[in-house]
């Protein structure tokens, strides 16, 4: 990250230019799966109606279910349907696959920092992923259900705000999940425990504010909720005013602490890559 | 009929290699097992956080609905344990090796079947396996024998409704070039929806379940049965709750068919 | 009866046809229109039981779609194949079972398990009687070497080992017939001598009958009395390796080294093809002169210092006929 900036200074926009042709590729190759990214929208949109009839099934036996209102709740399973696949807190494996075939060695001679050279395709994929994956289920979901959608343009600007900031995050935390593979020959099974643990504590499953106090207790001091859980509040008119404000400050703050994490360990996992010998 | 013993025990022969290379790797094997139990887990979790704010869900209470989750658990892992080989087979054909089954004097059925048996399933079976036994403890239940047998009937008849979507899916493989990942939503989604009463969805979702693929008989109906619920099982005869294995068996001698085709035709055209 | 009987056998691929451009993928899915492609073209021919007949062409000649009919795989849109009296895929447990493959490119082994167990359950499918198999599994583990990687999984073997593997399993239930798909693909000298060995002893000791499909002319060459080339779907040439040398390889070359720089040869009934030097080589029609007449008259142009005739190999035959066709269309001698 330091040398991106100096990087910066030295070459200027080309730099720029290079890691903009870089998330663009990613995004264009990313848009060629159409079958796939067809069935995964018909997937979510399955699931996303199992859920509603779910949650709705709780709200009608008359428990508070910390004050979600069906049209909240409603809200609730549409986007986290809708943003699995753009943030994909459930598993992402791209590096993993490159350092077991060795084409990492390749990517580390770009005259790239590594972690932007990912963190750019990533947003490349997360683009694809949004544009036919979120925002047709959106739509969809919108004409079948009354799902609850905020009235200012401000907590829109301020839900997007920090949906991006939650979108870094995820990214940084799967790169820090996957440099587990520069220590251990096989991580698929470790990585997938941590993603397992990330994807429900950031409120993919259940909000989490309906979690049992105990956990609430434990889940506030870690990123994970950060990480969709306060974006989507903001969506559902949960969260706002100084709160919301608080929020916000505490995901950049995340931010900060798991990009210096990424960086310490980008720096061991190297050494250790380069003491093997690739 | 010594065709058939024959095959059976060519089955097992060739179940017992995959079984031996996958221990042959203890480390990893057993972190896979773990992985999948784990992974198992959070679905578990969702459930035990909703009745952490209702006592009563679609009209089943914990023990009712974990029962529904264990049986689904434990039929959908059973179904990948044994139906591994068509859950991968699109990789099959797109190396050629189907080819290389088709030159042995063995029906390719039997082959895809026994390519793989998914040993690291054992973890969500397992997890699906203590649910039912802490969920039944918790009810104070004592099964009668036809309790048992409906349910054993239930959780080995819904794992061969598995077995002829994750068929079907497979069959597509001779057409498209990659699998009909739509089918996800049958097996996952199916899984899924298993884990809950029917009586929460709506009628559309509860009438293509119940009539149309009859997926509801998986677990739904017999559990009802045995646990002598109401609403739409308790609308349903008694006699429903022994039709999973006619609905297992006629689902996959379908399936059979439609497999058969596929072969009949990837030999016409070579894909 | 002869072991293989095909007549006029066809195989047309059909596929989709796709559309390129902004809306391409939609005309794709909607439109119904196919492209076909013949694959093979109304071949027919025999096959006598223990012959070693050498298939060849060009890539994409109908090599493998050939194959693949006489093994069962695929299902031929026209045209009759027969292999020991039964058409393969209507019967294809019966056939299979009396019948062994080796596909070059691909393992039929199992690929994580050491070679010997996937022989283990090769006899199993197989159903061969346990004496049988350990006779066989003995003579083929001192004729292929394959002791030293025997215990090894298929996926830790070189190339060479896993063939040497691949063609153990081939043979191990005793088919009648075998086809060898491209064997020696990929591997180096040695490692090719001892397959072509392999092959020729096994044929010649069994009397299995043996269809090898191959771009190595030296396979051909060192292998097989018979030849069959095939381009575009169409058998061009069938016979046996003597008559096509003696047929197309009437062109031979003489290379000469004269004691000094030569003038020209008038009278000498072969043409210069090229100088160098004190080097010449000259083309002659072995059906036209002999070599000792050529080489009479090119000593009285000019001292000779020393010679030597090189004749036309397989490969460059079956290169020229790749290239021009046979001539004339009956290409069976």
């Amino acid at each position: 990250m330091r040398t991106s900036s100096g990087a910066f200074t030295r070459t200027g926009w080309v730099t720029v230019r290079a890691y903009y042709e870089l998330g663009v590729t990613s995004f264009r190759r990313h848009m060629t799966y159409r079958t796939a990214a067809l069935a995964g929208l018909a997937t979510n949109f399955f699931f996303g109606i199992l859920r509603v009839y779910m949650f709705t099934a709780v709200l009608e036996s008359g428990a508070p279910f910390a004050a979600y209102t069906h049209g909240q709740i409603l809200a609730y399973t549409g986007w986290t349907q809708a943003l699995m696949a753009t943030l994909i807190v459930y598993g992402w494996f791209e590096l993993m696959h490159t350092v077991k075939s060795g084409e990492v060695v390749g990517d580390l001679c770009r005259p790239m920092n590594y972690f932007w050279f990912w963190q750019v395709k990533d947003l490349g994929r997360a683009a694809q992923a949004t544009l036919v994956r979120a925002v047709p289920l959106l739509v969809g979901y919108r004409l079948m259900f009354p799902v609850y959608l905020p009235g200012t343009a401000i907590v829109w600007l301020a839900f997007v705000a920090s949906l991006i900031t939650a979108l870094f995050m995820s990214f940084a935390w799967r790169f820090a999940v996957s440099t587990i593979s520069f220590w251990m020959l096989d991580a698929r099974g470790v990585m997938s425990l941590a993603y397992m643990v990330s994807w429900f504590l950031s409120g993919f499953f259940v909000p989490v504010d309906v979690f049992p106090a105990w956990a609430i207790g434990i889940v506030k001091y870690t990123p994970f909720p950060y990480m969709l859980h306060a974006p989507l509040q903001v969506v559902m008119g949960r969260l706002a005013g100084t709160a919301l404000l608080h929020a916000m400050a505490v995901q950049v703050c995340w931010l900060t602490v798991l990009w210096l994490l990424c960086s310490v360990l980008l720096r061991l996992g190297l050494r250790r890559l380069v003491i093997q010998g690739g | 009929m010594d065709r058939v013993v024959w095959n059976v025990h060519l089955y097992f022969i060739l179940i017992g290699s995959r079984i031996r290379s996958q221990l042959q790797y203890r480390v990893s094997f057993m972190s896979d097992v773990a992985a999948n139990f784990v992974a198992s887990l959070a679905d578990l979790a969702v459930l035990l956080v909703l009745f952490g704010h209702t006592r009563i869900l679609g009209g089943w209470d914990v023990g009712e609905v974990a029962i529904l989750y264990g049986l689904s658990a434990t039929t959908f892992a059973l179904a990948e344990l044994i139906g591994g080989g068509f859950d991968h087979f699109a990789q099959t054909i797109r190396t050629g090796n189907f080819d290389t089954l088709l030159v042995r004097p063995v029906g390719v059925f039997l082959q895809v079947l026994s390519c793989e048996f998914m040993l690291k399933r054992l973890g969500r079976m397992s997890q699906g396996l203590v649910v039912l036994w802490v969920a039944f403890r918790w009810k104070q239940a004592v099964l009668a024998p036809w309790q048992w047998l409906m349910l054993t009937g239930a959780i080995l008849c819904g794992a061969l409704f598995y077995i002829s979507l994750l068929l079907v899916q497979a069959t597509s493989c001779f057409w498209a070039v990659e699998s009909l990942e739509i089918f996800n939503i049958l097996t996952y989604g199916g899984h899924e929806m298993l884990s809950y009463p029917m009586d929460i969805y709506p009628g559309w979702l509860k009438r293509f379940f119940v009539s149309f693929l009859p997926m509801a008989f998986i677990n739904y109906v017999p559990a009802g049965k045995v646990l002598g619920k109401g609403g739409l099982a308790g609308a349903l005869p008694h006699w429903a709750g022994w039709l999973p294995p006619l609905v297992g068996v006629t689902v996959f001698m379908a399936a059979r068919a439609v497999w058969e085709y596929g072969v009949r035709h990837y030999q016409s055209t070579g894909s | 009866m002869s072991m293989v009987e095909v007549c006029d056998l066809c195989k047309v691929f059909t596929r989709a046809r796709h559309y390129g451009g902004r809306m391409g993928w939609l005309r794709s899915f909607v439109s119904r229109e196919v492209i076909t492609k013949v694959a093979v073209d109304h071949i027919s021919f025999s096959i006598e039981e223990g012959e070693l007949v050498g298939y060849v062409g060009p890539n994409g000649a109908g090599k493998s779609t050939t194959i693949k009919m006489l093994t069962g795989v695929l299902v031929p849109t026209a045209g009759r194949v027969e292999v020991k009296g039964v058409v393969p895929y209507r019967e294809r447990i019966w056939h299979t079972q009396h019948m062994g493959v080796v596909f070059g490119q691909r393992t039929q082994l199992w690929w994580d398990l050491p070679v010997i167990e996937s022989f283990q359950l090769l006899r199993h499918i197989y159903r061969v009687p346990a004496a049988r198999y350990q006779e066989n599994l003995a003579h083929f583990r001192s004729l292929l070497e394959l002791d030293e990687f025997i215990h090894t999984p298929v996926r830790q073997l070189s190339l060479g080992q896993r063939m040497r593997a691949d063609l153990a399993a081939a043979f191990l239930h005793d088919p009648d017939i075998v086809f060898l798909d491209e064997p020696t693909i990929g591997l180096d000298l040695v490692a090719k001598d001892r397959i072509r060995e392999f092959v020729r002893d096994i044929n010649q000791e069994r009397g299995v009958t043996v269809i090898l499909t191959t771009h190595d002319m030296a396979d051909i060459e060192s292998l097989c009395r018979r030849i069959m080339v095939i381009d575009s779907g169409q058998v061009i040439l069938d016979g046996s390796q003597e008559e096509i040398r003696r047929r197309y390889g009437q062109k031979r070359v003489l290379v000469v080294d004269f004691e000094v720089e030569p003038g020209d040869f008038p009278g000498v009934p072969a043409e210069v093809q090229r100088r160098q030097g004190r080097r010449v080589w000259f083309q002659f029609s072995r059906e036209r002169t002999t070599a000792a007449r050529v080489i009479s008259a090119i000593g009285e142009c000019c001292a000779i210092r020393d010679f030597a005739i090189e004749e036309t190999g397989i490969e460059d035959i079956i290169r020229r006929i790749y290239q021009n066709g046979v001539g004339d269309r009956a290409g069976v001698l």
